[in-house]
């Protein structure tokens, strides 16, 4: 099963030329990630797995457009997978939202699919996050983990909408001067 | 929103996931022709993508796998190896195995193709194409109609999204390159498919936009290339072999 980066990006380009057996290689390797990661935002597993299809659907229509030099591969996968979902919980927003966990922290379980530079990455974007006020970083993870829009967080955090979007920017912002990139 | 002065805000939202859909659909919207956007939202997908990597896998149901290949491939996503072993594919084996008769052999598979055509329902989801060397007829028509044995063999499978191509009497060209090129109607610019490998078949992806109507009297060509291909978006080399896609079934 292709796991290291250098794999992924084999998998893929061969997918782009109609490789198959590289898809089933990719799907098998990387679907449990994507899933999990449609399913935090979708909480529904009916929806998800509609949406995990779709994810898969264009990863076989769209791995001719995958650059190596831009992204990593997992990084491009996430994305489609998150677009996706996201796209999908603003059409149909039914999830209740008093049933996501009080605080979130960033997920730190060991992620097979990270090699050593990508852990450090993420413990850059970590220590970043944590640069910022608590109530700050919070709300960066609500939208990112669970897609919840100005609206939603405003409503979970008990603040004016306008207030979360001033938030939200400045935080992102600082997120950017901190990775400096 | 879509007026939003601060892009780069914007697209930070976009990829975090806190716009509400009206405005998430603007941005999706306006990042078809908005080339800053979609740099700063590549950005952001980019600075934070490793915050999924912790998200504990789910492992989605067994079944799933085989629901997305079907809608892929279609019913028959199990049996892909079956739609490969049509009387084309077989024929070309044979065709590399024997060099004499290869003639009568090309002229058989053109009489099943034609037939294959007459009875198919519906407009048609697979094509193939013999190639012949060009040398014998500027057109596709008049070369098929003066050579012998064909040079490669092409089969297009609309329904499984590939296009195949296989050399059957080809010379191999050291440190040169053959490339597939498609021409559909009459005066358009050629297209690349791709480059061939001169010793085994070569299956793609087919991603080109065309009806099937667009795709019957296509022509596909072969030009000889430097190595890894054109250097253009043309073929810079001259054009070896030549031949039109026929409707079949696979």
């Amino acid at each position: 099963m292709p796991t290291s980066k250098a794999d992924l990006t084999n998998a893929i380009s061969r997918v782009a030329k109609g490789d198959r057996s590289a898809f089933e290689a990719l799907y098998a390797a990387t679907s449990a990630k994507l899933f999990g990661v449609v399913v935090r935002i979708l909480v529904r597993r009916d929806l998800a797995e509609e949406v995990l299809q779709e994810v898969y659907l264009r990863v076989w229509q769209r791995a001719a457009e995958y650059d190596p030099a831009l992204s990593s591969p997992i990084t491009w996968l996430v994305a489609i997978a998150r677009n996706r979902a996201l796209d999908e919980v603003k059409r149909k927003p039914m999830r209740s939202l008093e049933e996501m966990p009080g605080v979130l922290e960033i997920a730190n379980d060991d992620d097979p699919l990270a090699d050593h530079g990508r852990k450090e990455e993420m413990l850059r974007l970590k220590a970043c996050l944590d640069r910022l006020e608590p109530e700050k970083s919070q709300i960066v993870l609500l939208a990112y983990y669970y897609g919840m829009t100005r609206e939603e967080i405003a409503g979970r955090i008990k603040r004016p909408v306008s207030t979360v979007k001033t938030w939200l920017r400045r935080s992102l912002a600082q997120l950017k001067d901190c990775l400096g990139q | 929103m879509t007026d939003d002065d601060d892009v780069d805000g914007l697209a930070a939202e976009y990829v975090v996931g806190s716009l509400d859909p009206t405005e998430r659909a603007q941005v999706a919207a306006r990042c078809r022709t908005d080339v800053t956007l979609r740099e700063a939202i590549g950005d952001w997908e980019r600075r934070l993508g490793t915050l999924a990597d912790g998200v504990p896998g789910i492992e989605p149901p067994a079944h799933l796998y085989s629901t997305i290949a079907k809608r892929i491939w279609g019913q028959g996503g199990a049996s892909i190896e079956r739609a490969e072993a049509t009387p084309l594919r077989r024929s070309a084996r044979r065709w590399r195995g024997l060099a004499v008769g290869a003639g009568a052999l090309a002229a058989c598979l053109a009489l099943i193709v034609v037939w294959l055509f007459q009875n198919s329902p519906g407009p048609p989801t697979a094509f193939v194409a013999e190639l012949h060397r060009s040398a014998a007829g500027p057109t596709a028509d008049e070369s098929a109609r003066a050579a012998g044995p064909p040079g490669f063999v092409v089969s297009l499978d609309l329904a499984a999204h590939t296009i195949k191509i296989t050399p059957v009497t080809v010379r191999p060209a050291p440190r040169r390159s053959y490339q597939l090129w498609l021409t559909q109607g009459g005066s358009a610019a050629p297209s690349s498919l791709g480059v061939v490998s001169q010793s085994e078949p070569t299956t793609w992806a087919w991603r080109t936009l065309a009806t099937p109507a667009d795709l019957v009297n296509a022509t596909l060509s072969v030009s000889l290339e430097p190595e890894g291909g054109s250097p253009t978006e043309m073929p810079s080399g001259p054009i070896i072999f030549i031949g039109k896609l026929v409707p079949a079934t696979p």
